[in-house]
């Protein structure tokens, strides 16, 4: 579903690579974890395949069922089905959530050939997604993520990713700045998205969330590269480890083994 | 219709006034005033770009145009329907060329003791605080514009609230300009009072009809008693190719609150200058604003809050959005006098340009002459943040879409807070129609 083919980006207008060649292959219905110490650009990693514009991708390539990414507007990777939940979501006074999310899932329905909700369908339509995260009917209302806590814009996130069902999702630190309950609340929600046809790529600095969405793959990011690969039980070896060791294992005098 | 340029451009009121005749209201306060005015016309003249203060703003393109007196016109209901607000179905004065258009007007809501209507029906009472105050108000230092005003007026819009008493229902006063067969000038005049403990909600909302140029001098003063509150809603929707000069003015008593809101999107030249004398203690003063420029369109505000006397606050935000060749000017004074200690004065323009060829001036002016008070102020231009419009189209909405949302939710920071509702409903259709944004939210 997803290739990302020696990717390297930097931030633009600077000469700091932060992704060294990234390599990584996600298939339908897959949960892949990537892990890795700050400043590894695990973050970065979401953000290019995303299309967010403060980053350049200067060579590689990322495709999406065959389709070249990197040529497409961040509005067209999600028409065709890629999610990015914000690590930071950002506050929009005026705008109702409501209004936001109609108008995306709207344009995903067009884009898939199929007709677009009036406001009465739309609101039948939210009210199972508002169910799946515990939100209450009035944060429709609300305008986006304006004065929410940090775990209620996180649930947000998770809304409008229920709400656009997109095939891979992308979820850059969405553990981050959660209470257990919030935590719970966030993966069971995702766990219930999951499906055979749709794949999630979770960004985390811990395991914790680990603990609750099962991931398939667990992906270890180090200095812009991808350093280790394994199975879930590589997310464990982490916690009670930290990063040193793999330090030690993949770098010397260093410089990448 | 409009004739070409014979003016010069010093004497351009003086001589657009030797053409017009003088309708007397046959009130005496307002009478007077009108003797000096007319002598003032004469006497002030018109601002060139040498002034200090209109530096920034040509006044060539009006100058430019001979005016009518605009005579009294018929205007229908259906013609204007949809600028009727629910809530003021029977507490609205219609004023059309300047005049009050009895048959259209409805103030049977008003409760006992008030009044709302014409300066010729006003009662006793009414006349006495124009004795006191019609045309103190609006001081404006040797200004030709309110000058004209008072010297050409041909009727006034009075809203008169009694002591203890609130006007539940908001005055709506509609000043339309009939510009369908000439070019005119008018000069709708307003005079609010709010006695001792009244509380009122005042819109003045001014539109045009026809297509031919109009030249509007608006004037409004309001005076307060001790703890009389009122909100003044200025909505400036003219045709796009009026000219629209108006002064706010407004003194508050002991404890009273004025909050003011003016929300701009029409006429091609649009100069606004609120003047709020907060000459007693624990007043408190808003003056908020939200301008819209496009195409060729010219919008200049300069306010002044004069705080006068000790402890009092006062709050100001004026929101700028300015698209194609729009050009916006804010110069916002603040005086803290010497004995004005314990002011909180809150002052902020932000201005969004959203477009390579849009201009926007800002100039926040603080004179302080007492030693401990609060006065914060601040001017940011800027535009739409990369990260919001990613995080837009990251919801699968194109850049331009995203883009209108933005500057929509920009411009509601100002609305929200006028209370009328269907005016809300109204002002966020404006703002949306003027952003292109097809998805209007509840507020």
């Amino acid at each position: 579903m997803l290739k990302i083919i020696d990717l390297h980006a930097k931030v633009e207008g600077e000469d700091i690579e932060i992704l060294k060649g990234i390599n990584l292959e996600i298939g339908k219905g897959e949960v892949h974890a990537v892990m890795g110490p700050n400043g590894s650009g695990k973050s970065t990693l979401a953000k290019v395949v995303a299309g967010h514009p403060a980053y350049e991708v200067t060579s590689g390539q990322i495709l999406f069922d065959g389709e070249d990414v990197l040529e497409m507007e961040p509005e067209e990777r999600a028409l065709a089905g890629l999610f990015l939940a914000f690590q930071y979501p950002v506050e929009v006074p005026g705008v109702s959530n409501a209004m936001l999310i109609r108008q995306s899932v709207n344009n995903v329905r067009k884009a898939r050939g199929q007709e677009e909700f009036d406001p009465l369908e739309f609101e039948d339509y939210i009210a199972d997604k508002l169910k799946l995260v515990e939100m209450d009917n009035k944060f429709l209302d609300r305008s986006v993520n304006a004065g929410f806590s940090g775990g209620e814009k996180k649930r947000n996130e998770i809304l409008q990713l229920a709400a656009m069902e997109p095939r891979l999702s992308l979820l850059d630190e969405t553990d981050s700045g959660l209470d257990i309950d919030a935590l719970r609340i966030v993966s069971e929600g995702i766990n219930s998205l999951r499906g055979t046809e749709n794949s999630f790529m979770v960004v985390t600095h811990y395991q914790r969330i680990l603990n609750y969405i099962k991931p398939d793959f667990v992906h270890v990011l180090m200095g812009g590269r991808i350093v280790k690969s394994g199975g879930s039980e590589l997310a464990l070896e982490l916690e009670n480890q930290g990063y040193d060791w793999l330090v030690k294992e993949t770098f010397v005098n260093g410089e990448a083994k | 219709m409009s004739t070409a340029v014979q003016f010069a451009q010093t004497t351009y009121l003086n001589e657009l006034h030797s053409g017009f005749s003088v309708e007397p209201t046959g009130v005496a306060p307002v009478e007077s005033a009108r003797e000096q005015a007319a002598l003032d016309v004469k006497e002030w003249s018109f601002p060139t770009p040498r002034d200090e203060d209109w530096r920034q703003l040509s006044l060539k393109p009006l100058y430019r145009n001979s005016f009518l007196q605009a005579d009294s016109a018929e205007i229908s209901r259906d013609e204007i329907s949809e600028y009727f607000l629910p809530e003021a179905a029977q507490s609205t004065i219609v004023v059309v060329n300047g005049r009050i258009n009895t048959a259209l007007s409805d103030t049977s809501a008003l409760p006992e003791g008030c009044f709302a209507g014409s300066v010729k029906d006003a009662p006793g009472f009414v006349i006495k605080a124009l004795e006191a105050h019609f045309g103190k108000v609006a001081r404006y230092a040797k200004d030709a514009f309110t000058a004209f005003n008072t010297a050409v007026l041909a009727d006034i819009s009075v809203v008169f609230t009694a002591k203890d008493v609130k006007i539940e229902a908001p005055v709506h006063i509609l000043h339309i300009t009939d510009a369908r067969t000439q070019a005119v000038a008018t000069a709708p005049r307003v005079f609010i009072y709010g006695e001792l403990f009244s509380d009122a909600t005042v819109v003045e909302d001014f539109i045009g009809v026809g297509s031919q140029i109009y030249f509007n001098t608006a004037v409004s003063e309001t005076v307060l008693e001790d703890e009389a509150h009122v909100n003044h809603i200025k909505v400036q929707r003219e045709q796009k190719n009026a000219f629209h000069i108006s002064r706010v003015a407004s003194l508050l008593g002991r404890g009273s609150n004025y909050n003011s809101y003016t929300v701009s999107s029409g006429a091609q030249l649009f100069r606004n200058e609120p003047l709020s004398l907060v000459d007693a203690e624990n007043a408190h003063a808003t003056l908020d604003g939200l301008v819209m420029v496009d195409g060729n369109q010219v919008s200049d505000t300069h306010s002044t809050l004069d705080h006068l006397k000790p402890n009092c606050t006062s709050h100001q935000l004026h929101k700028v959005i300015a698209l194609g060749e729009g050009k916006s000017v804010f110069n916002g004074k603040i005086f803290v006098r010497k004995d004005s200690q314990q002011i909180d004065a809150y002052q902020e323009n932000r201005n969004l340009l959203l477009s390579e060829n849009a201009d926007v001036f800002t100039k926040p002016q603080l004179e302080i002459f007492a030693d401990d008070v609060k006065c914060s102020h601040g001017a940011t231009i800027g535009q739409l943040s990369d990260e919001e419009l990613f995080y837009l189209q990251s919801r699968g909405l194109s850049k331009k879409t995203a883009m209108q949302m933005l500057t929509y939710g920009y411009a509601l920071d100002v609305i929200e807070n006028i209370p009328v509702e269907s005016l809300r409903a109204q002002l966020t259709q404006l703002v949306a129609d003027f952003t292109g944004n097809e998805a209007v939210a509840q507020v």
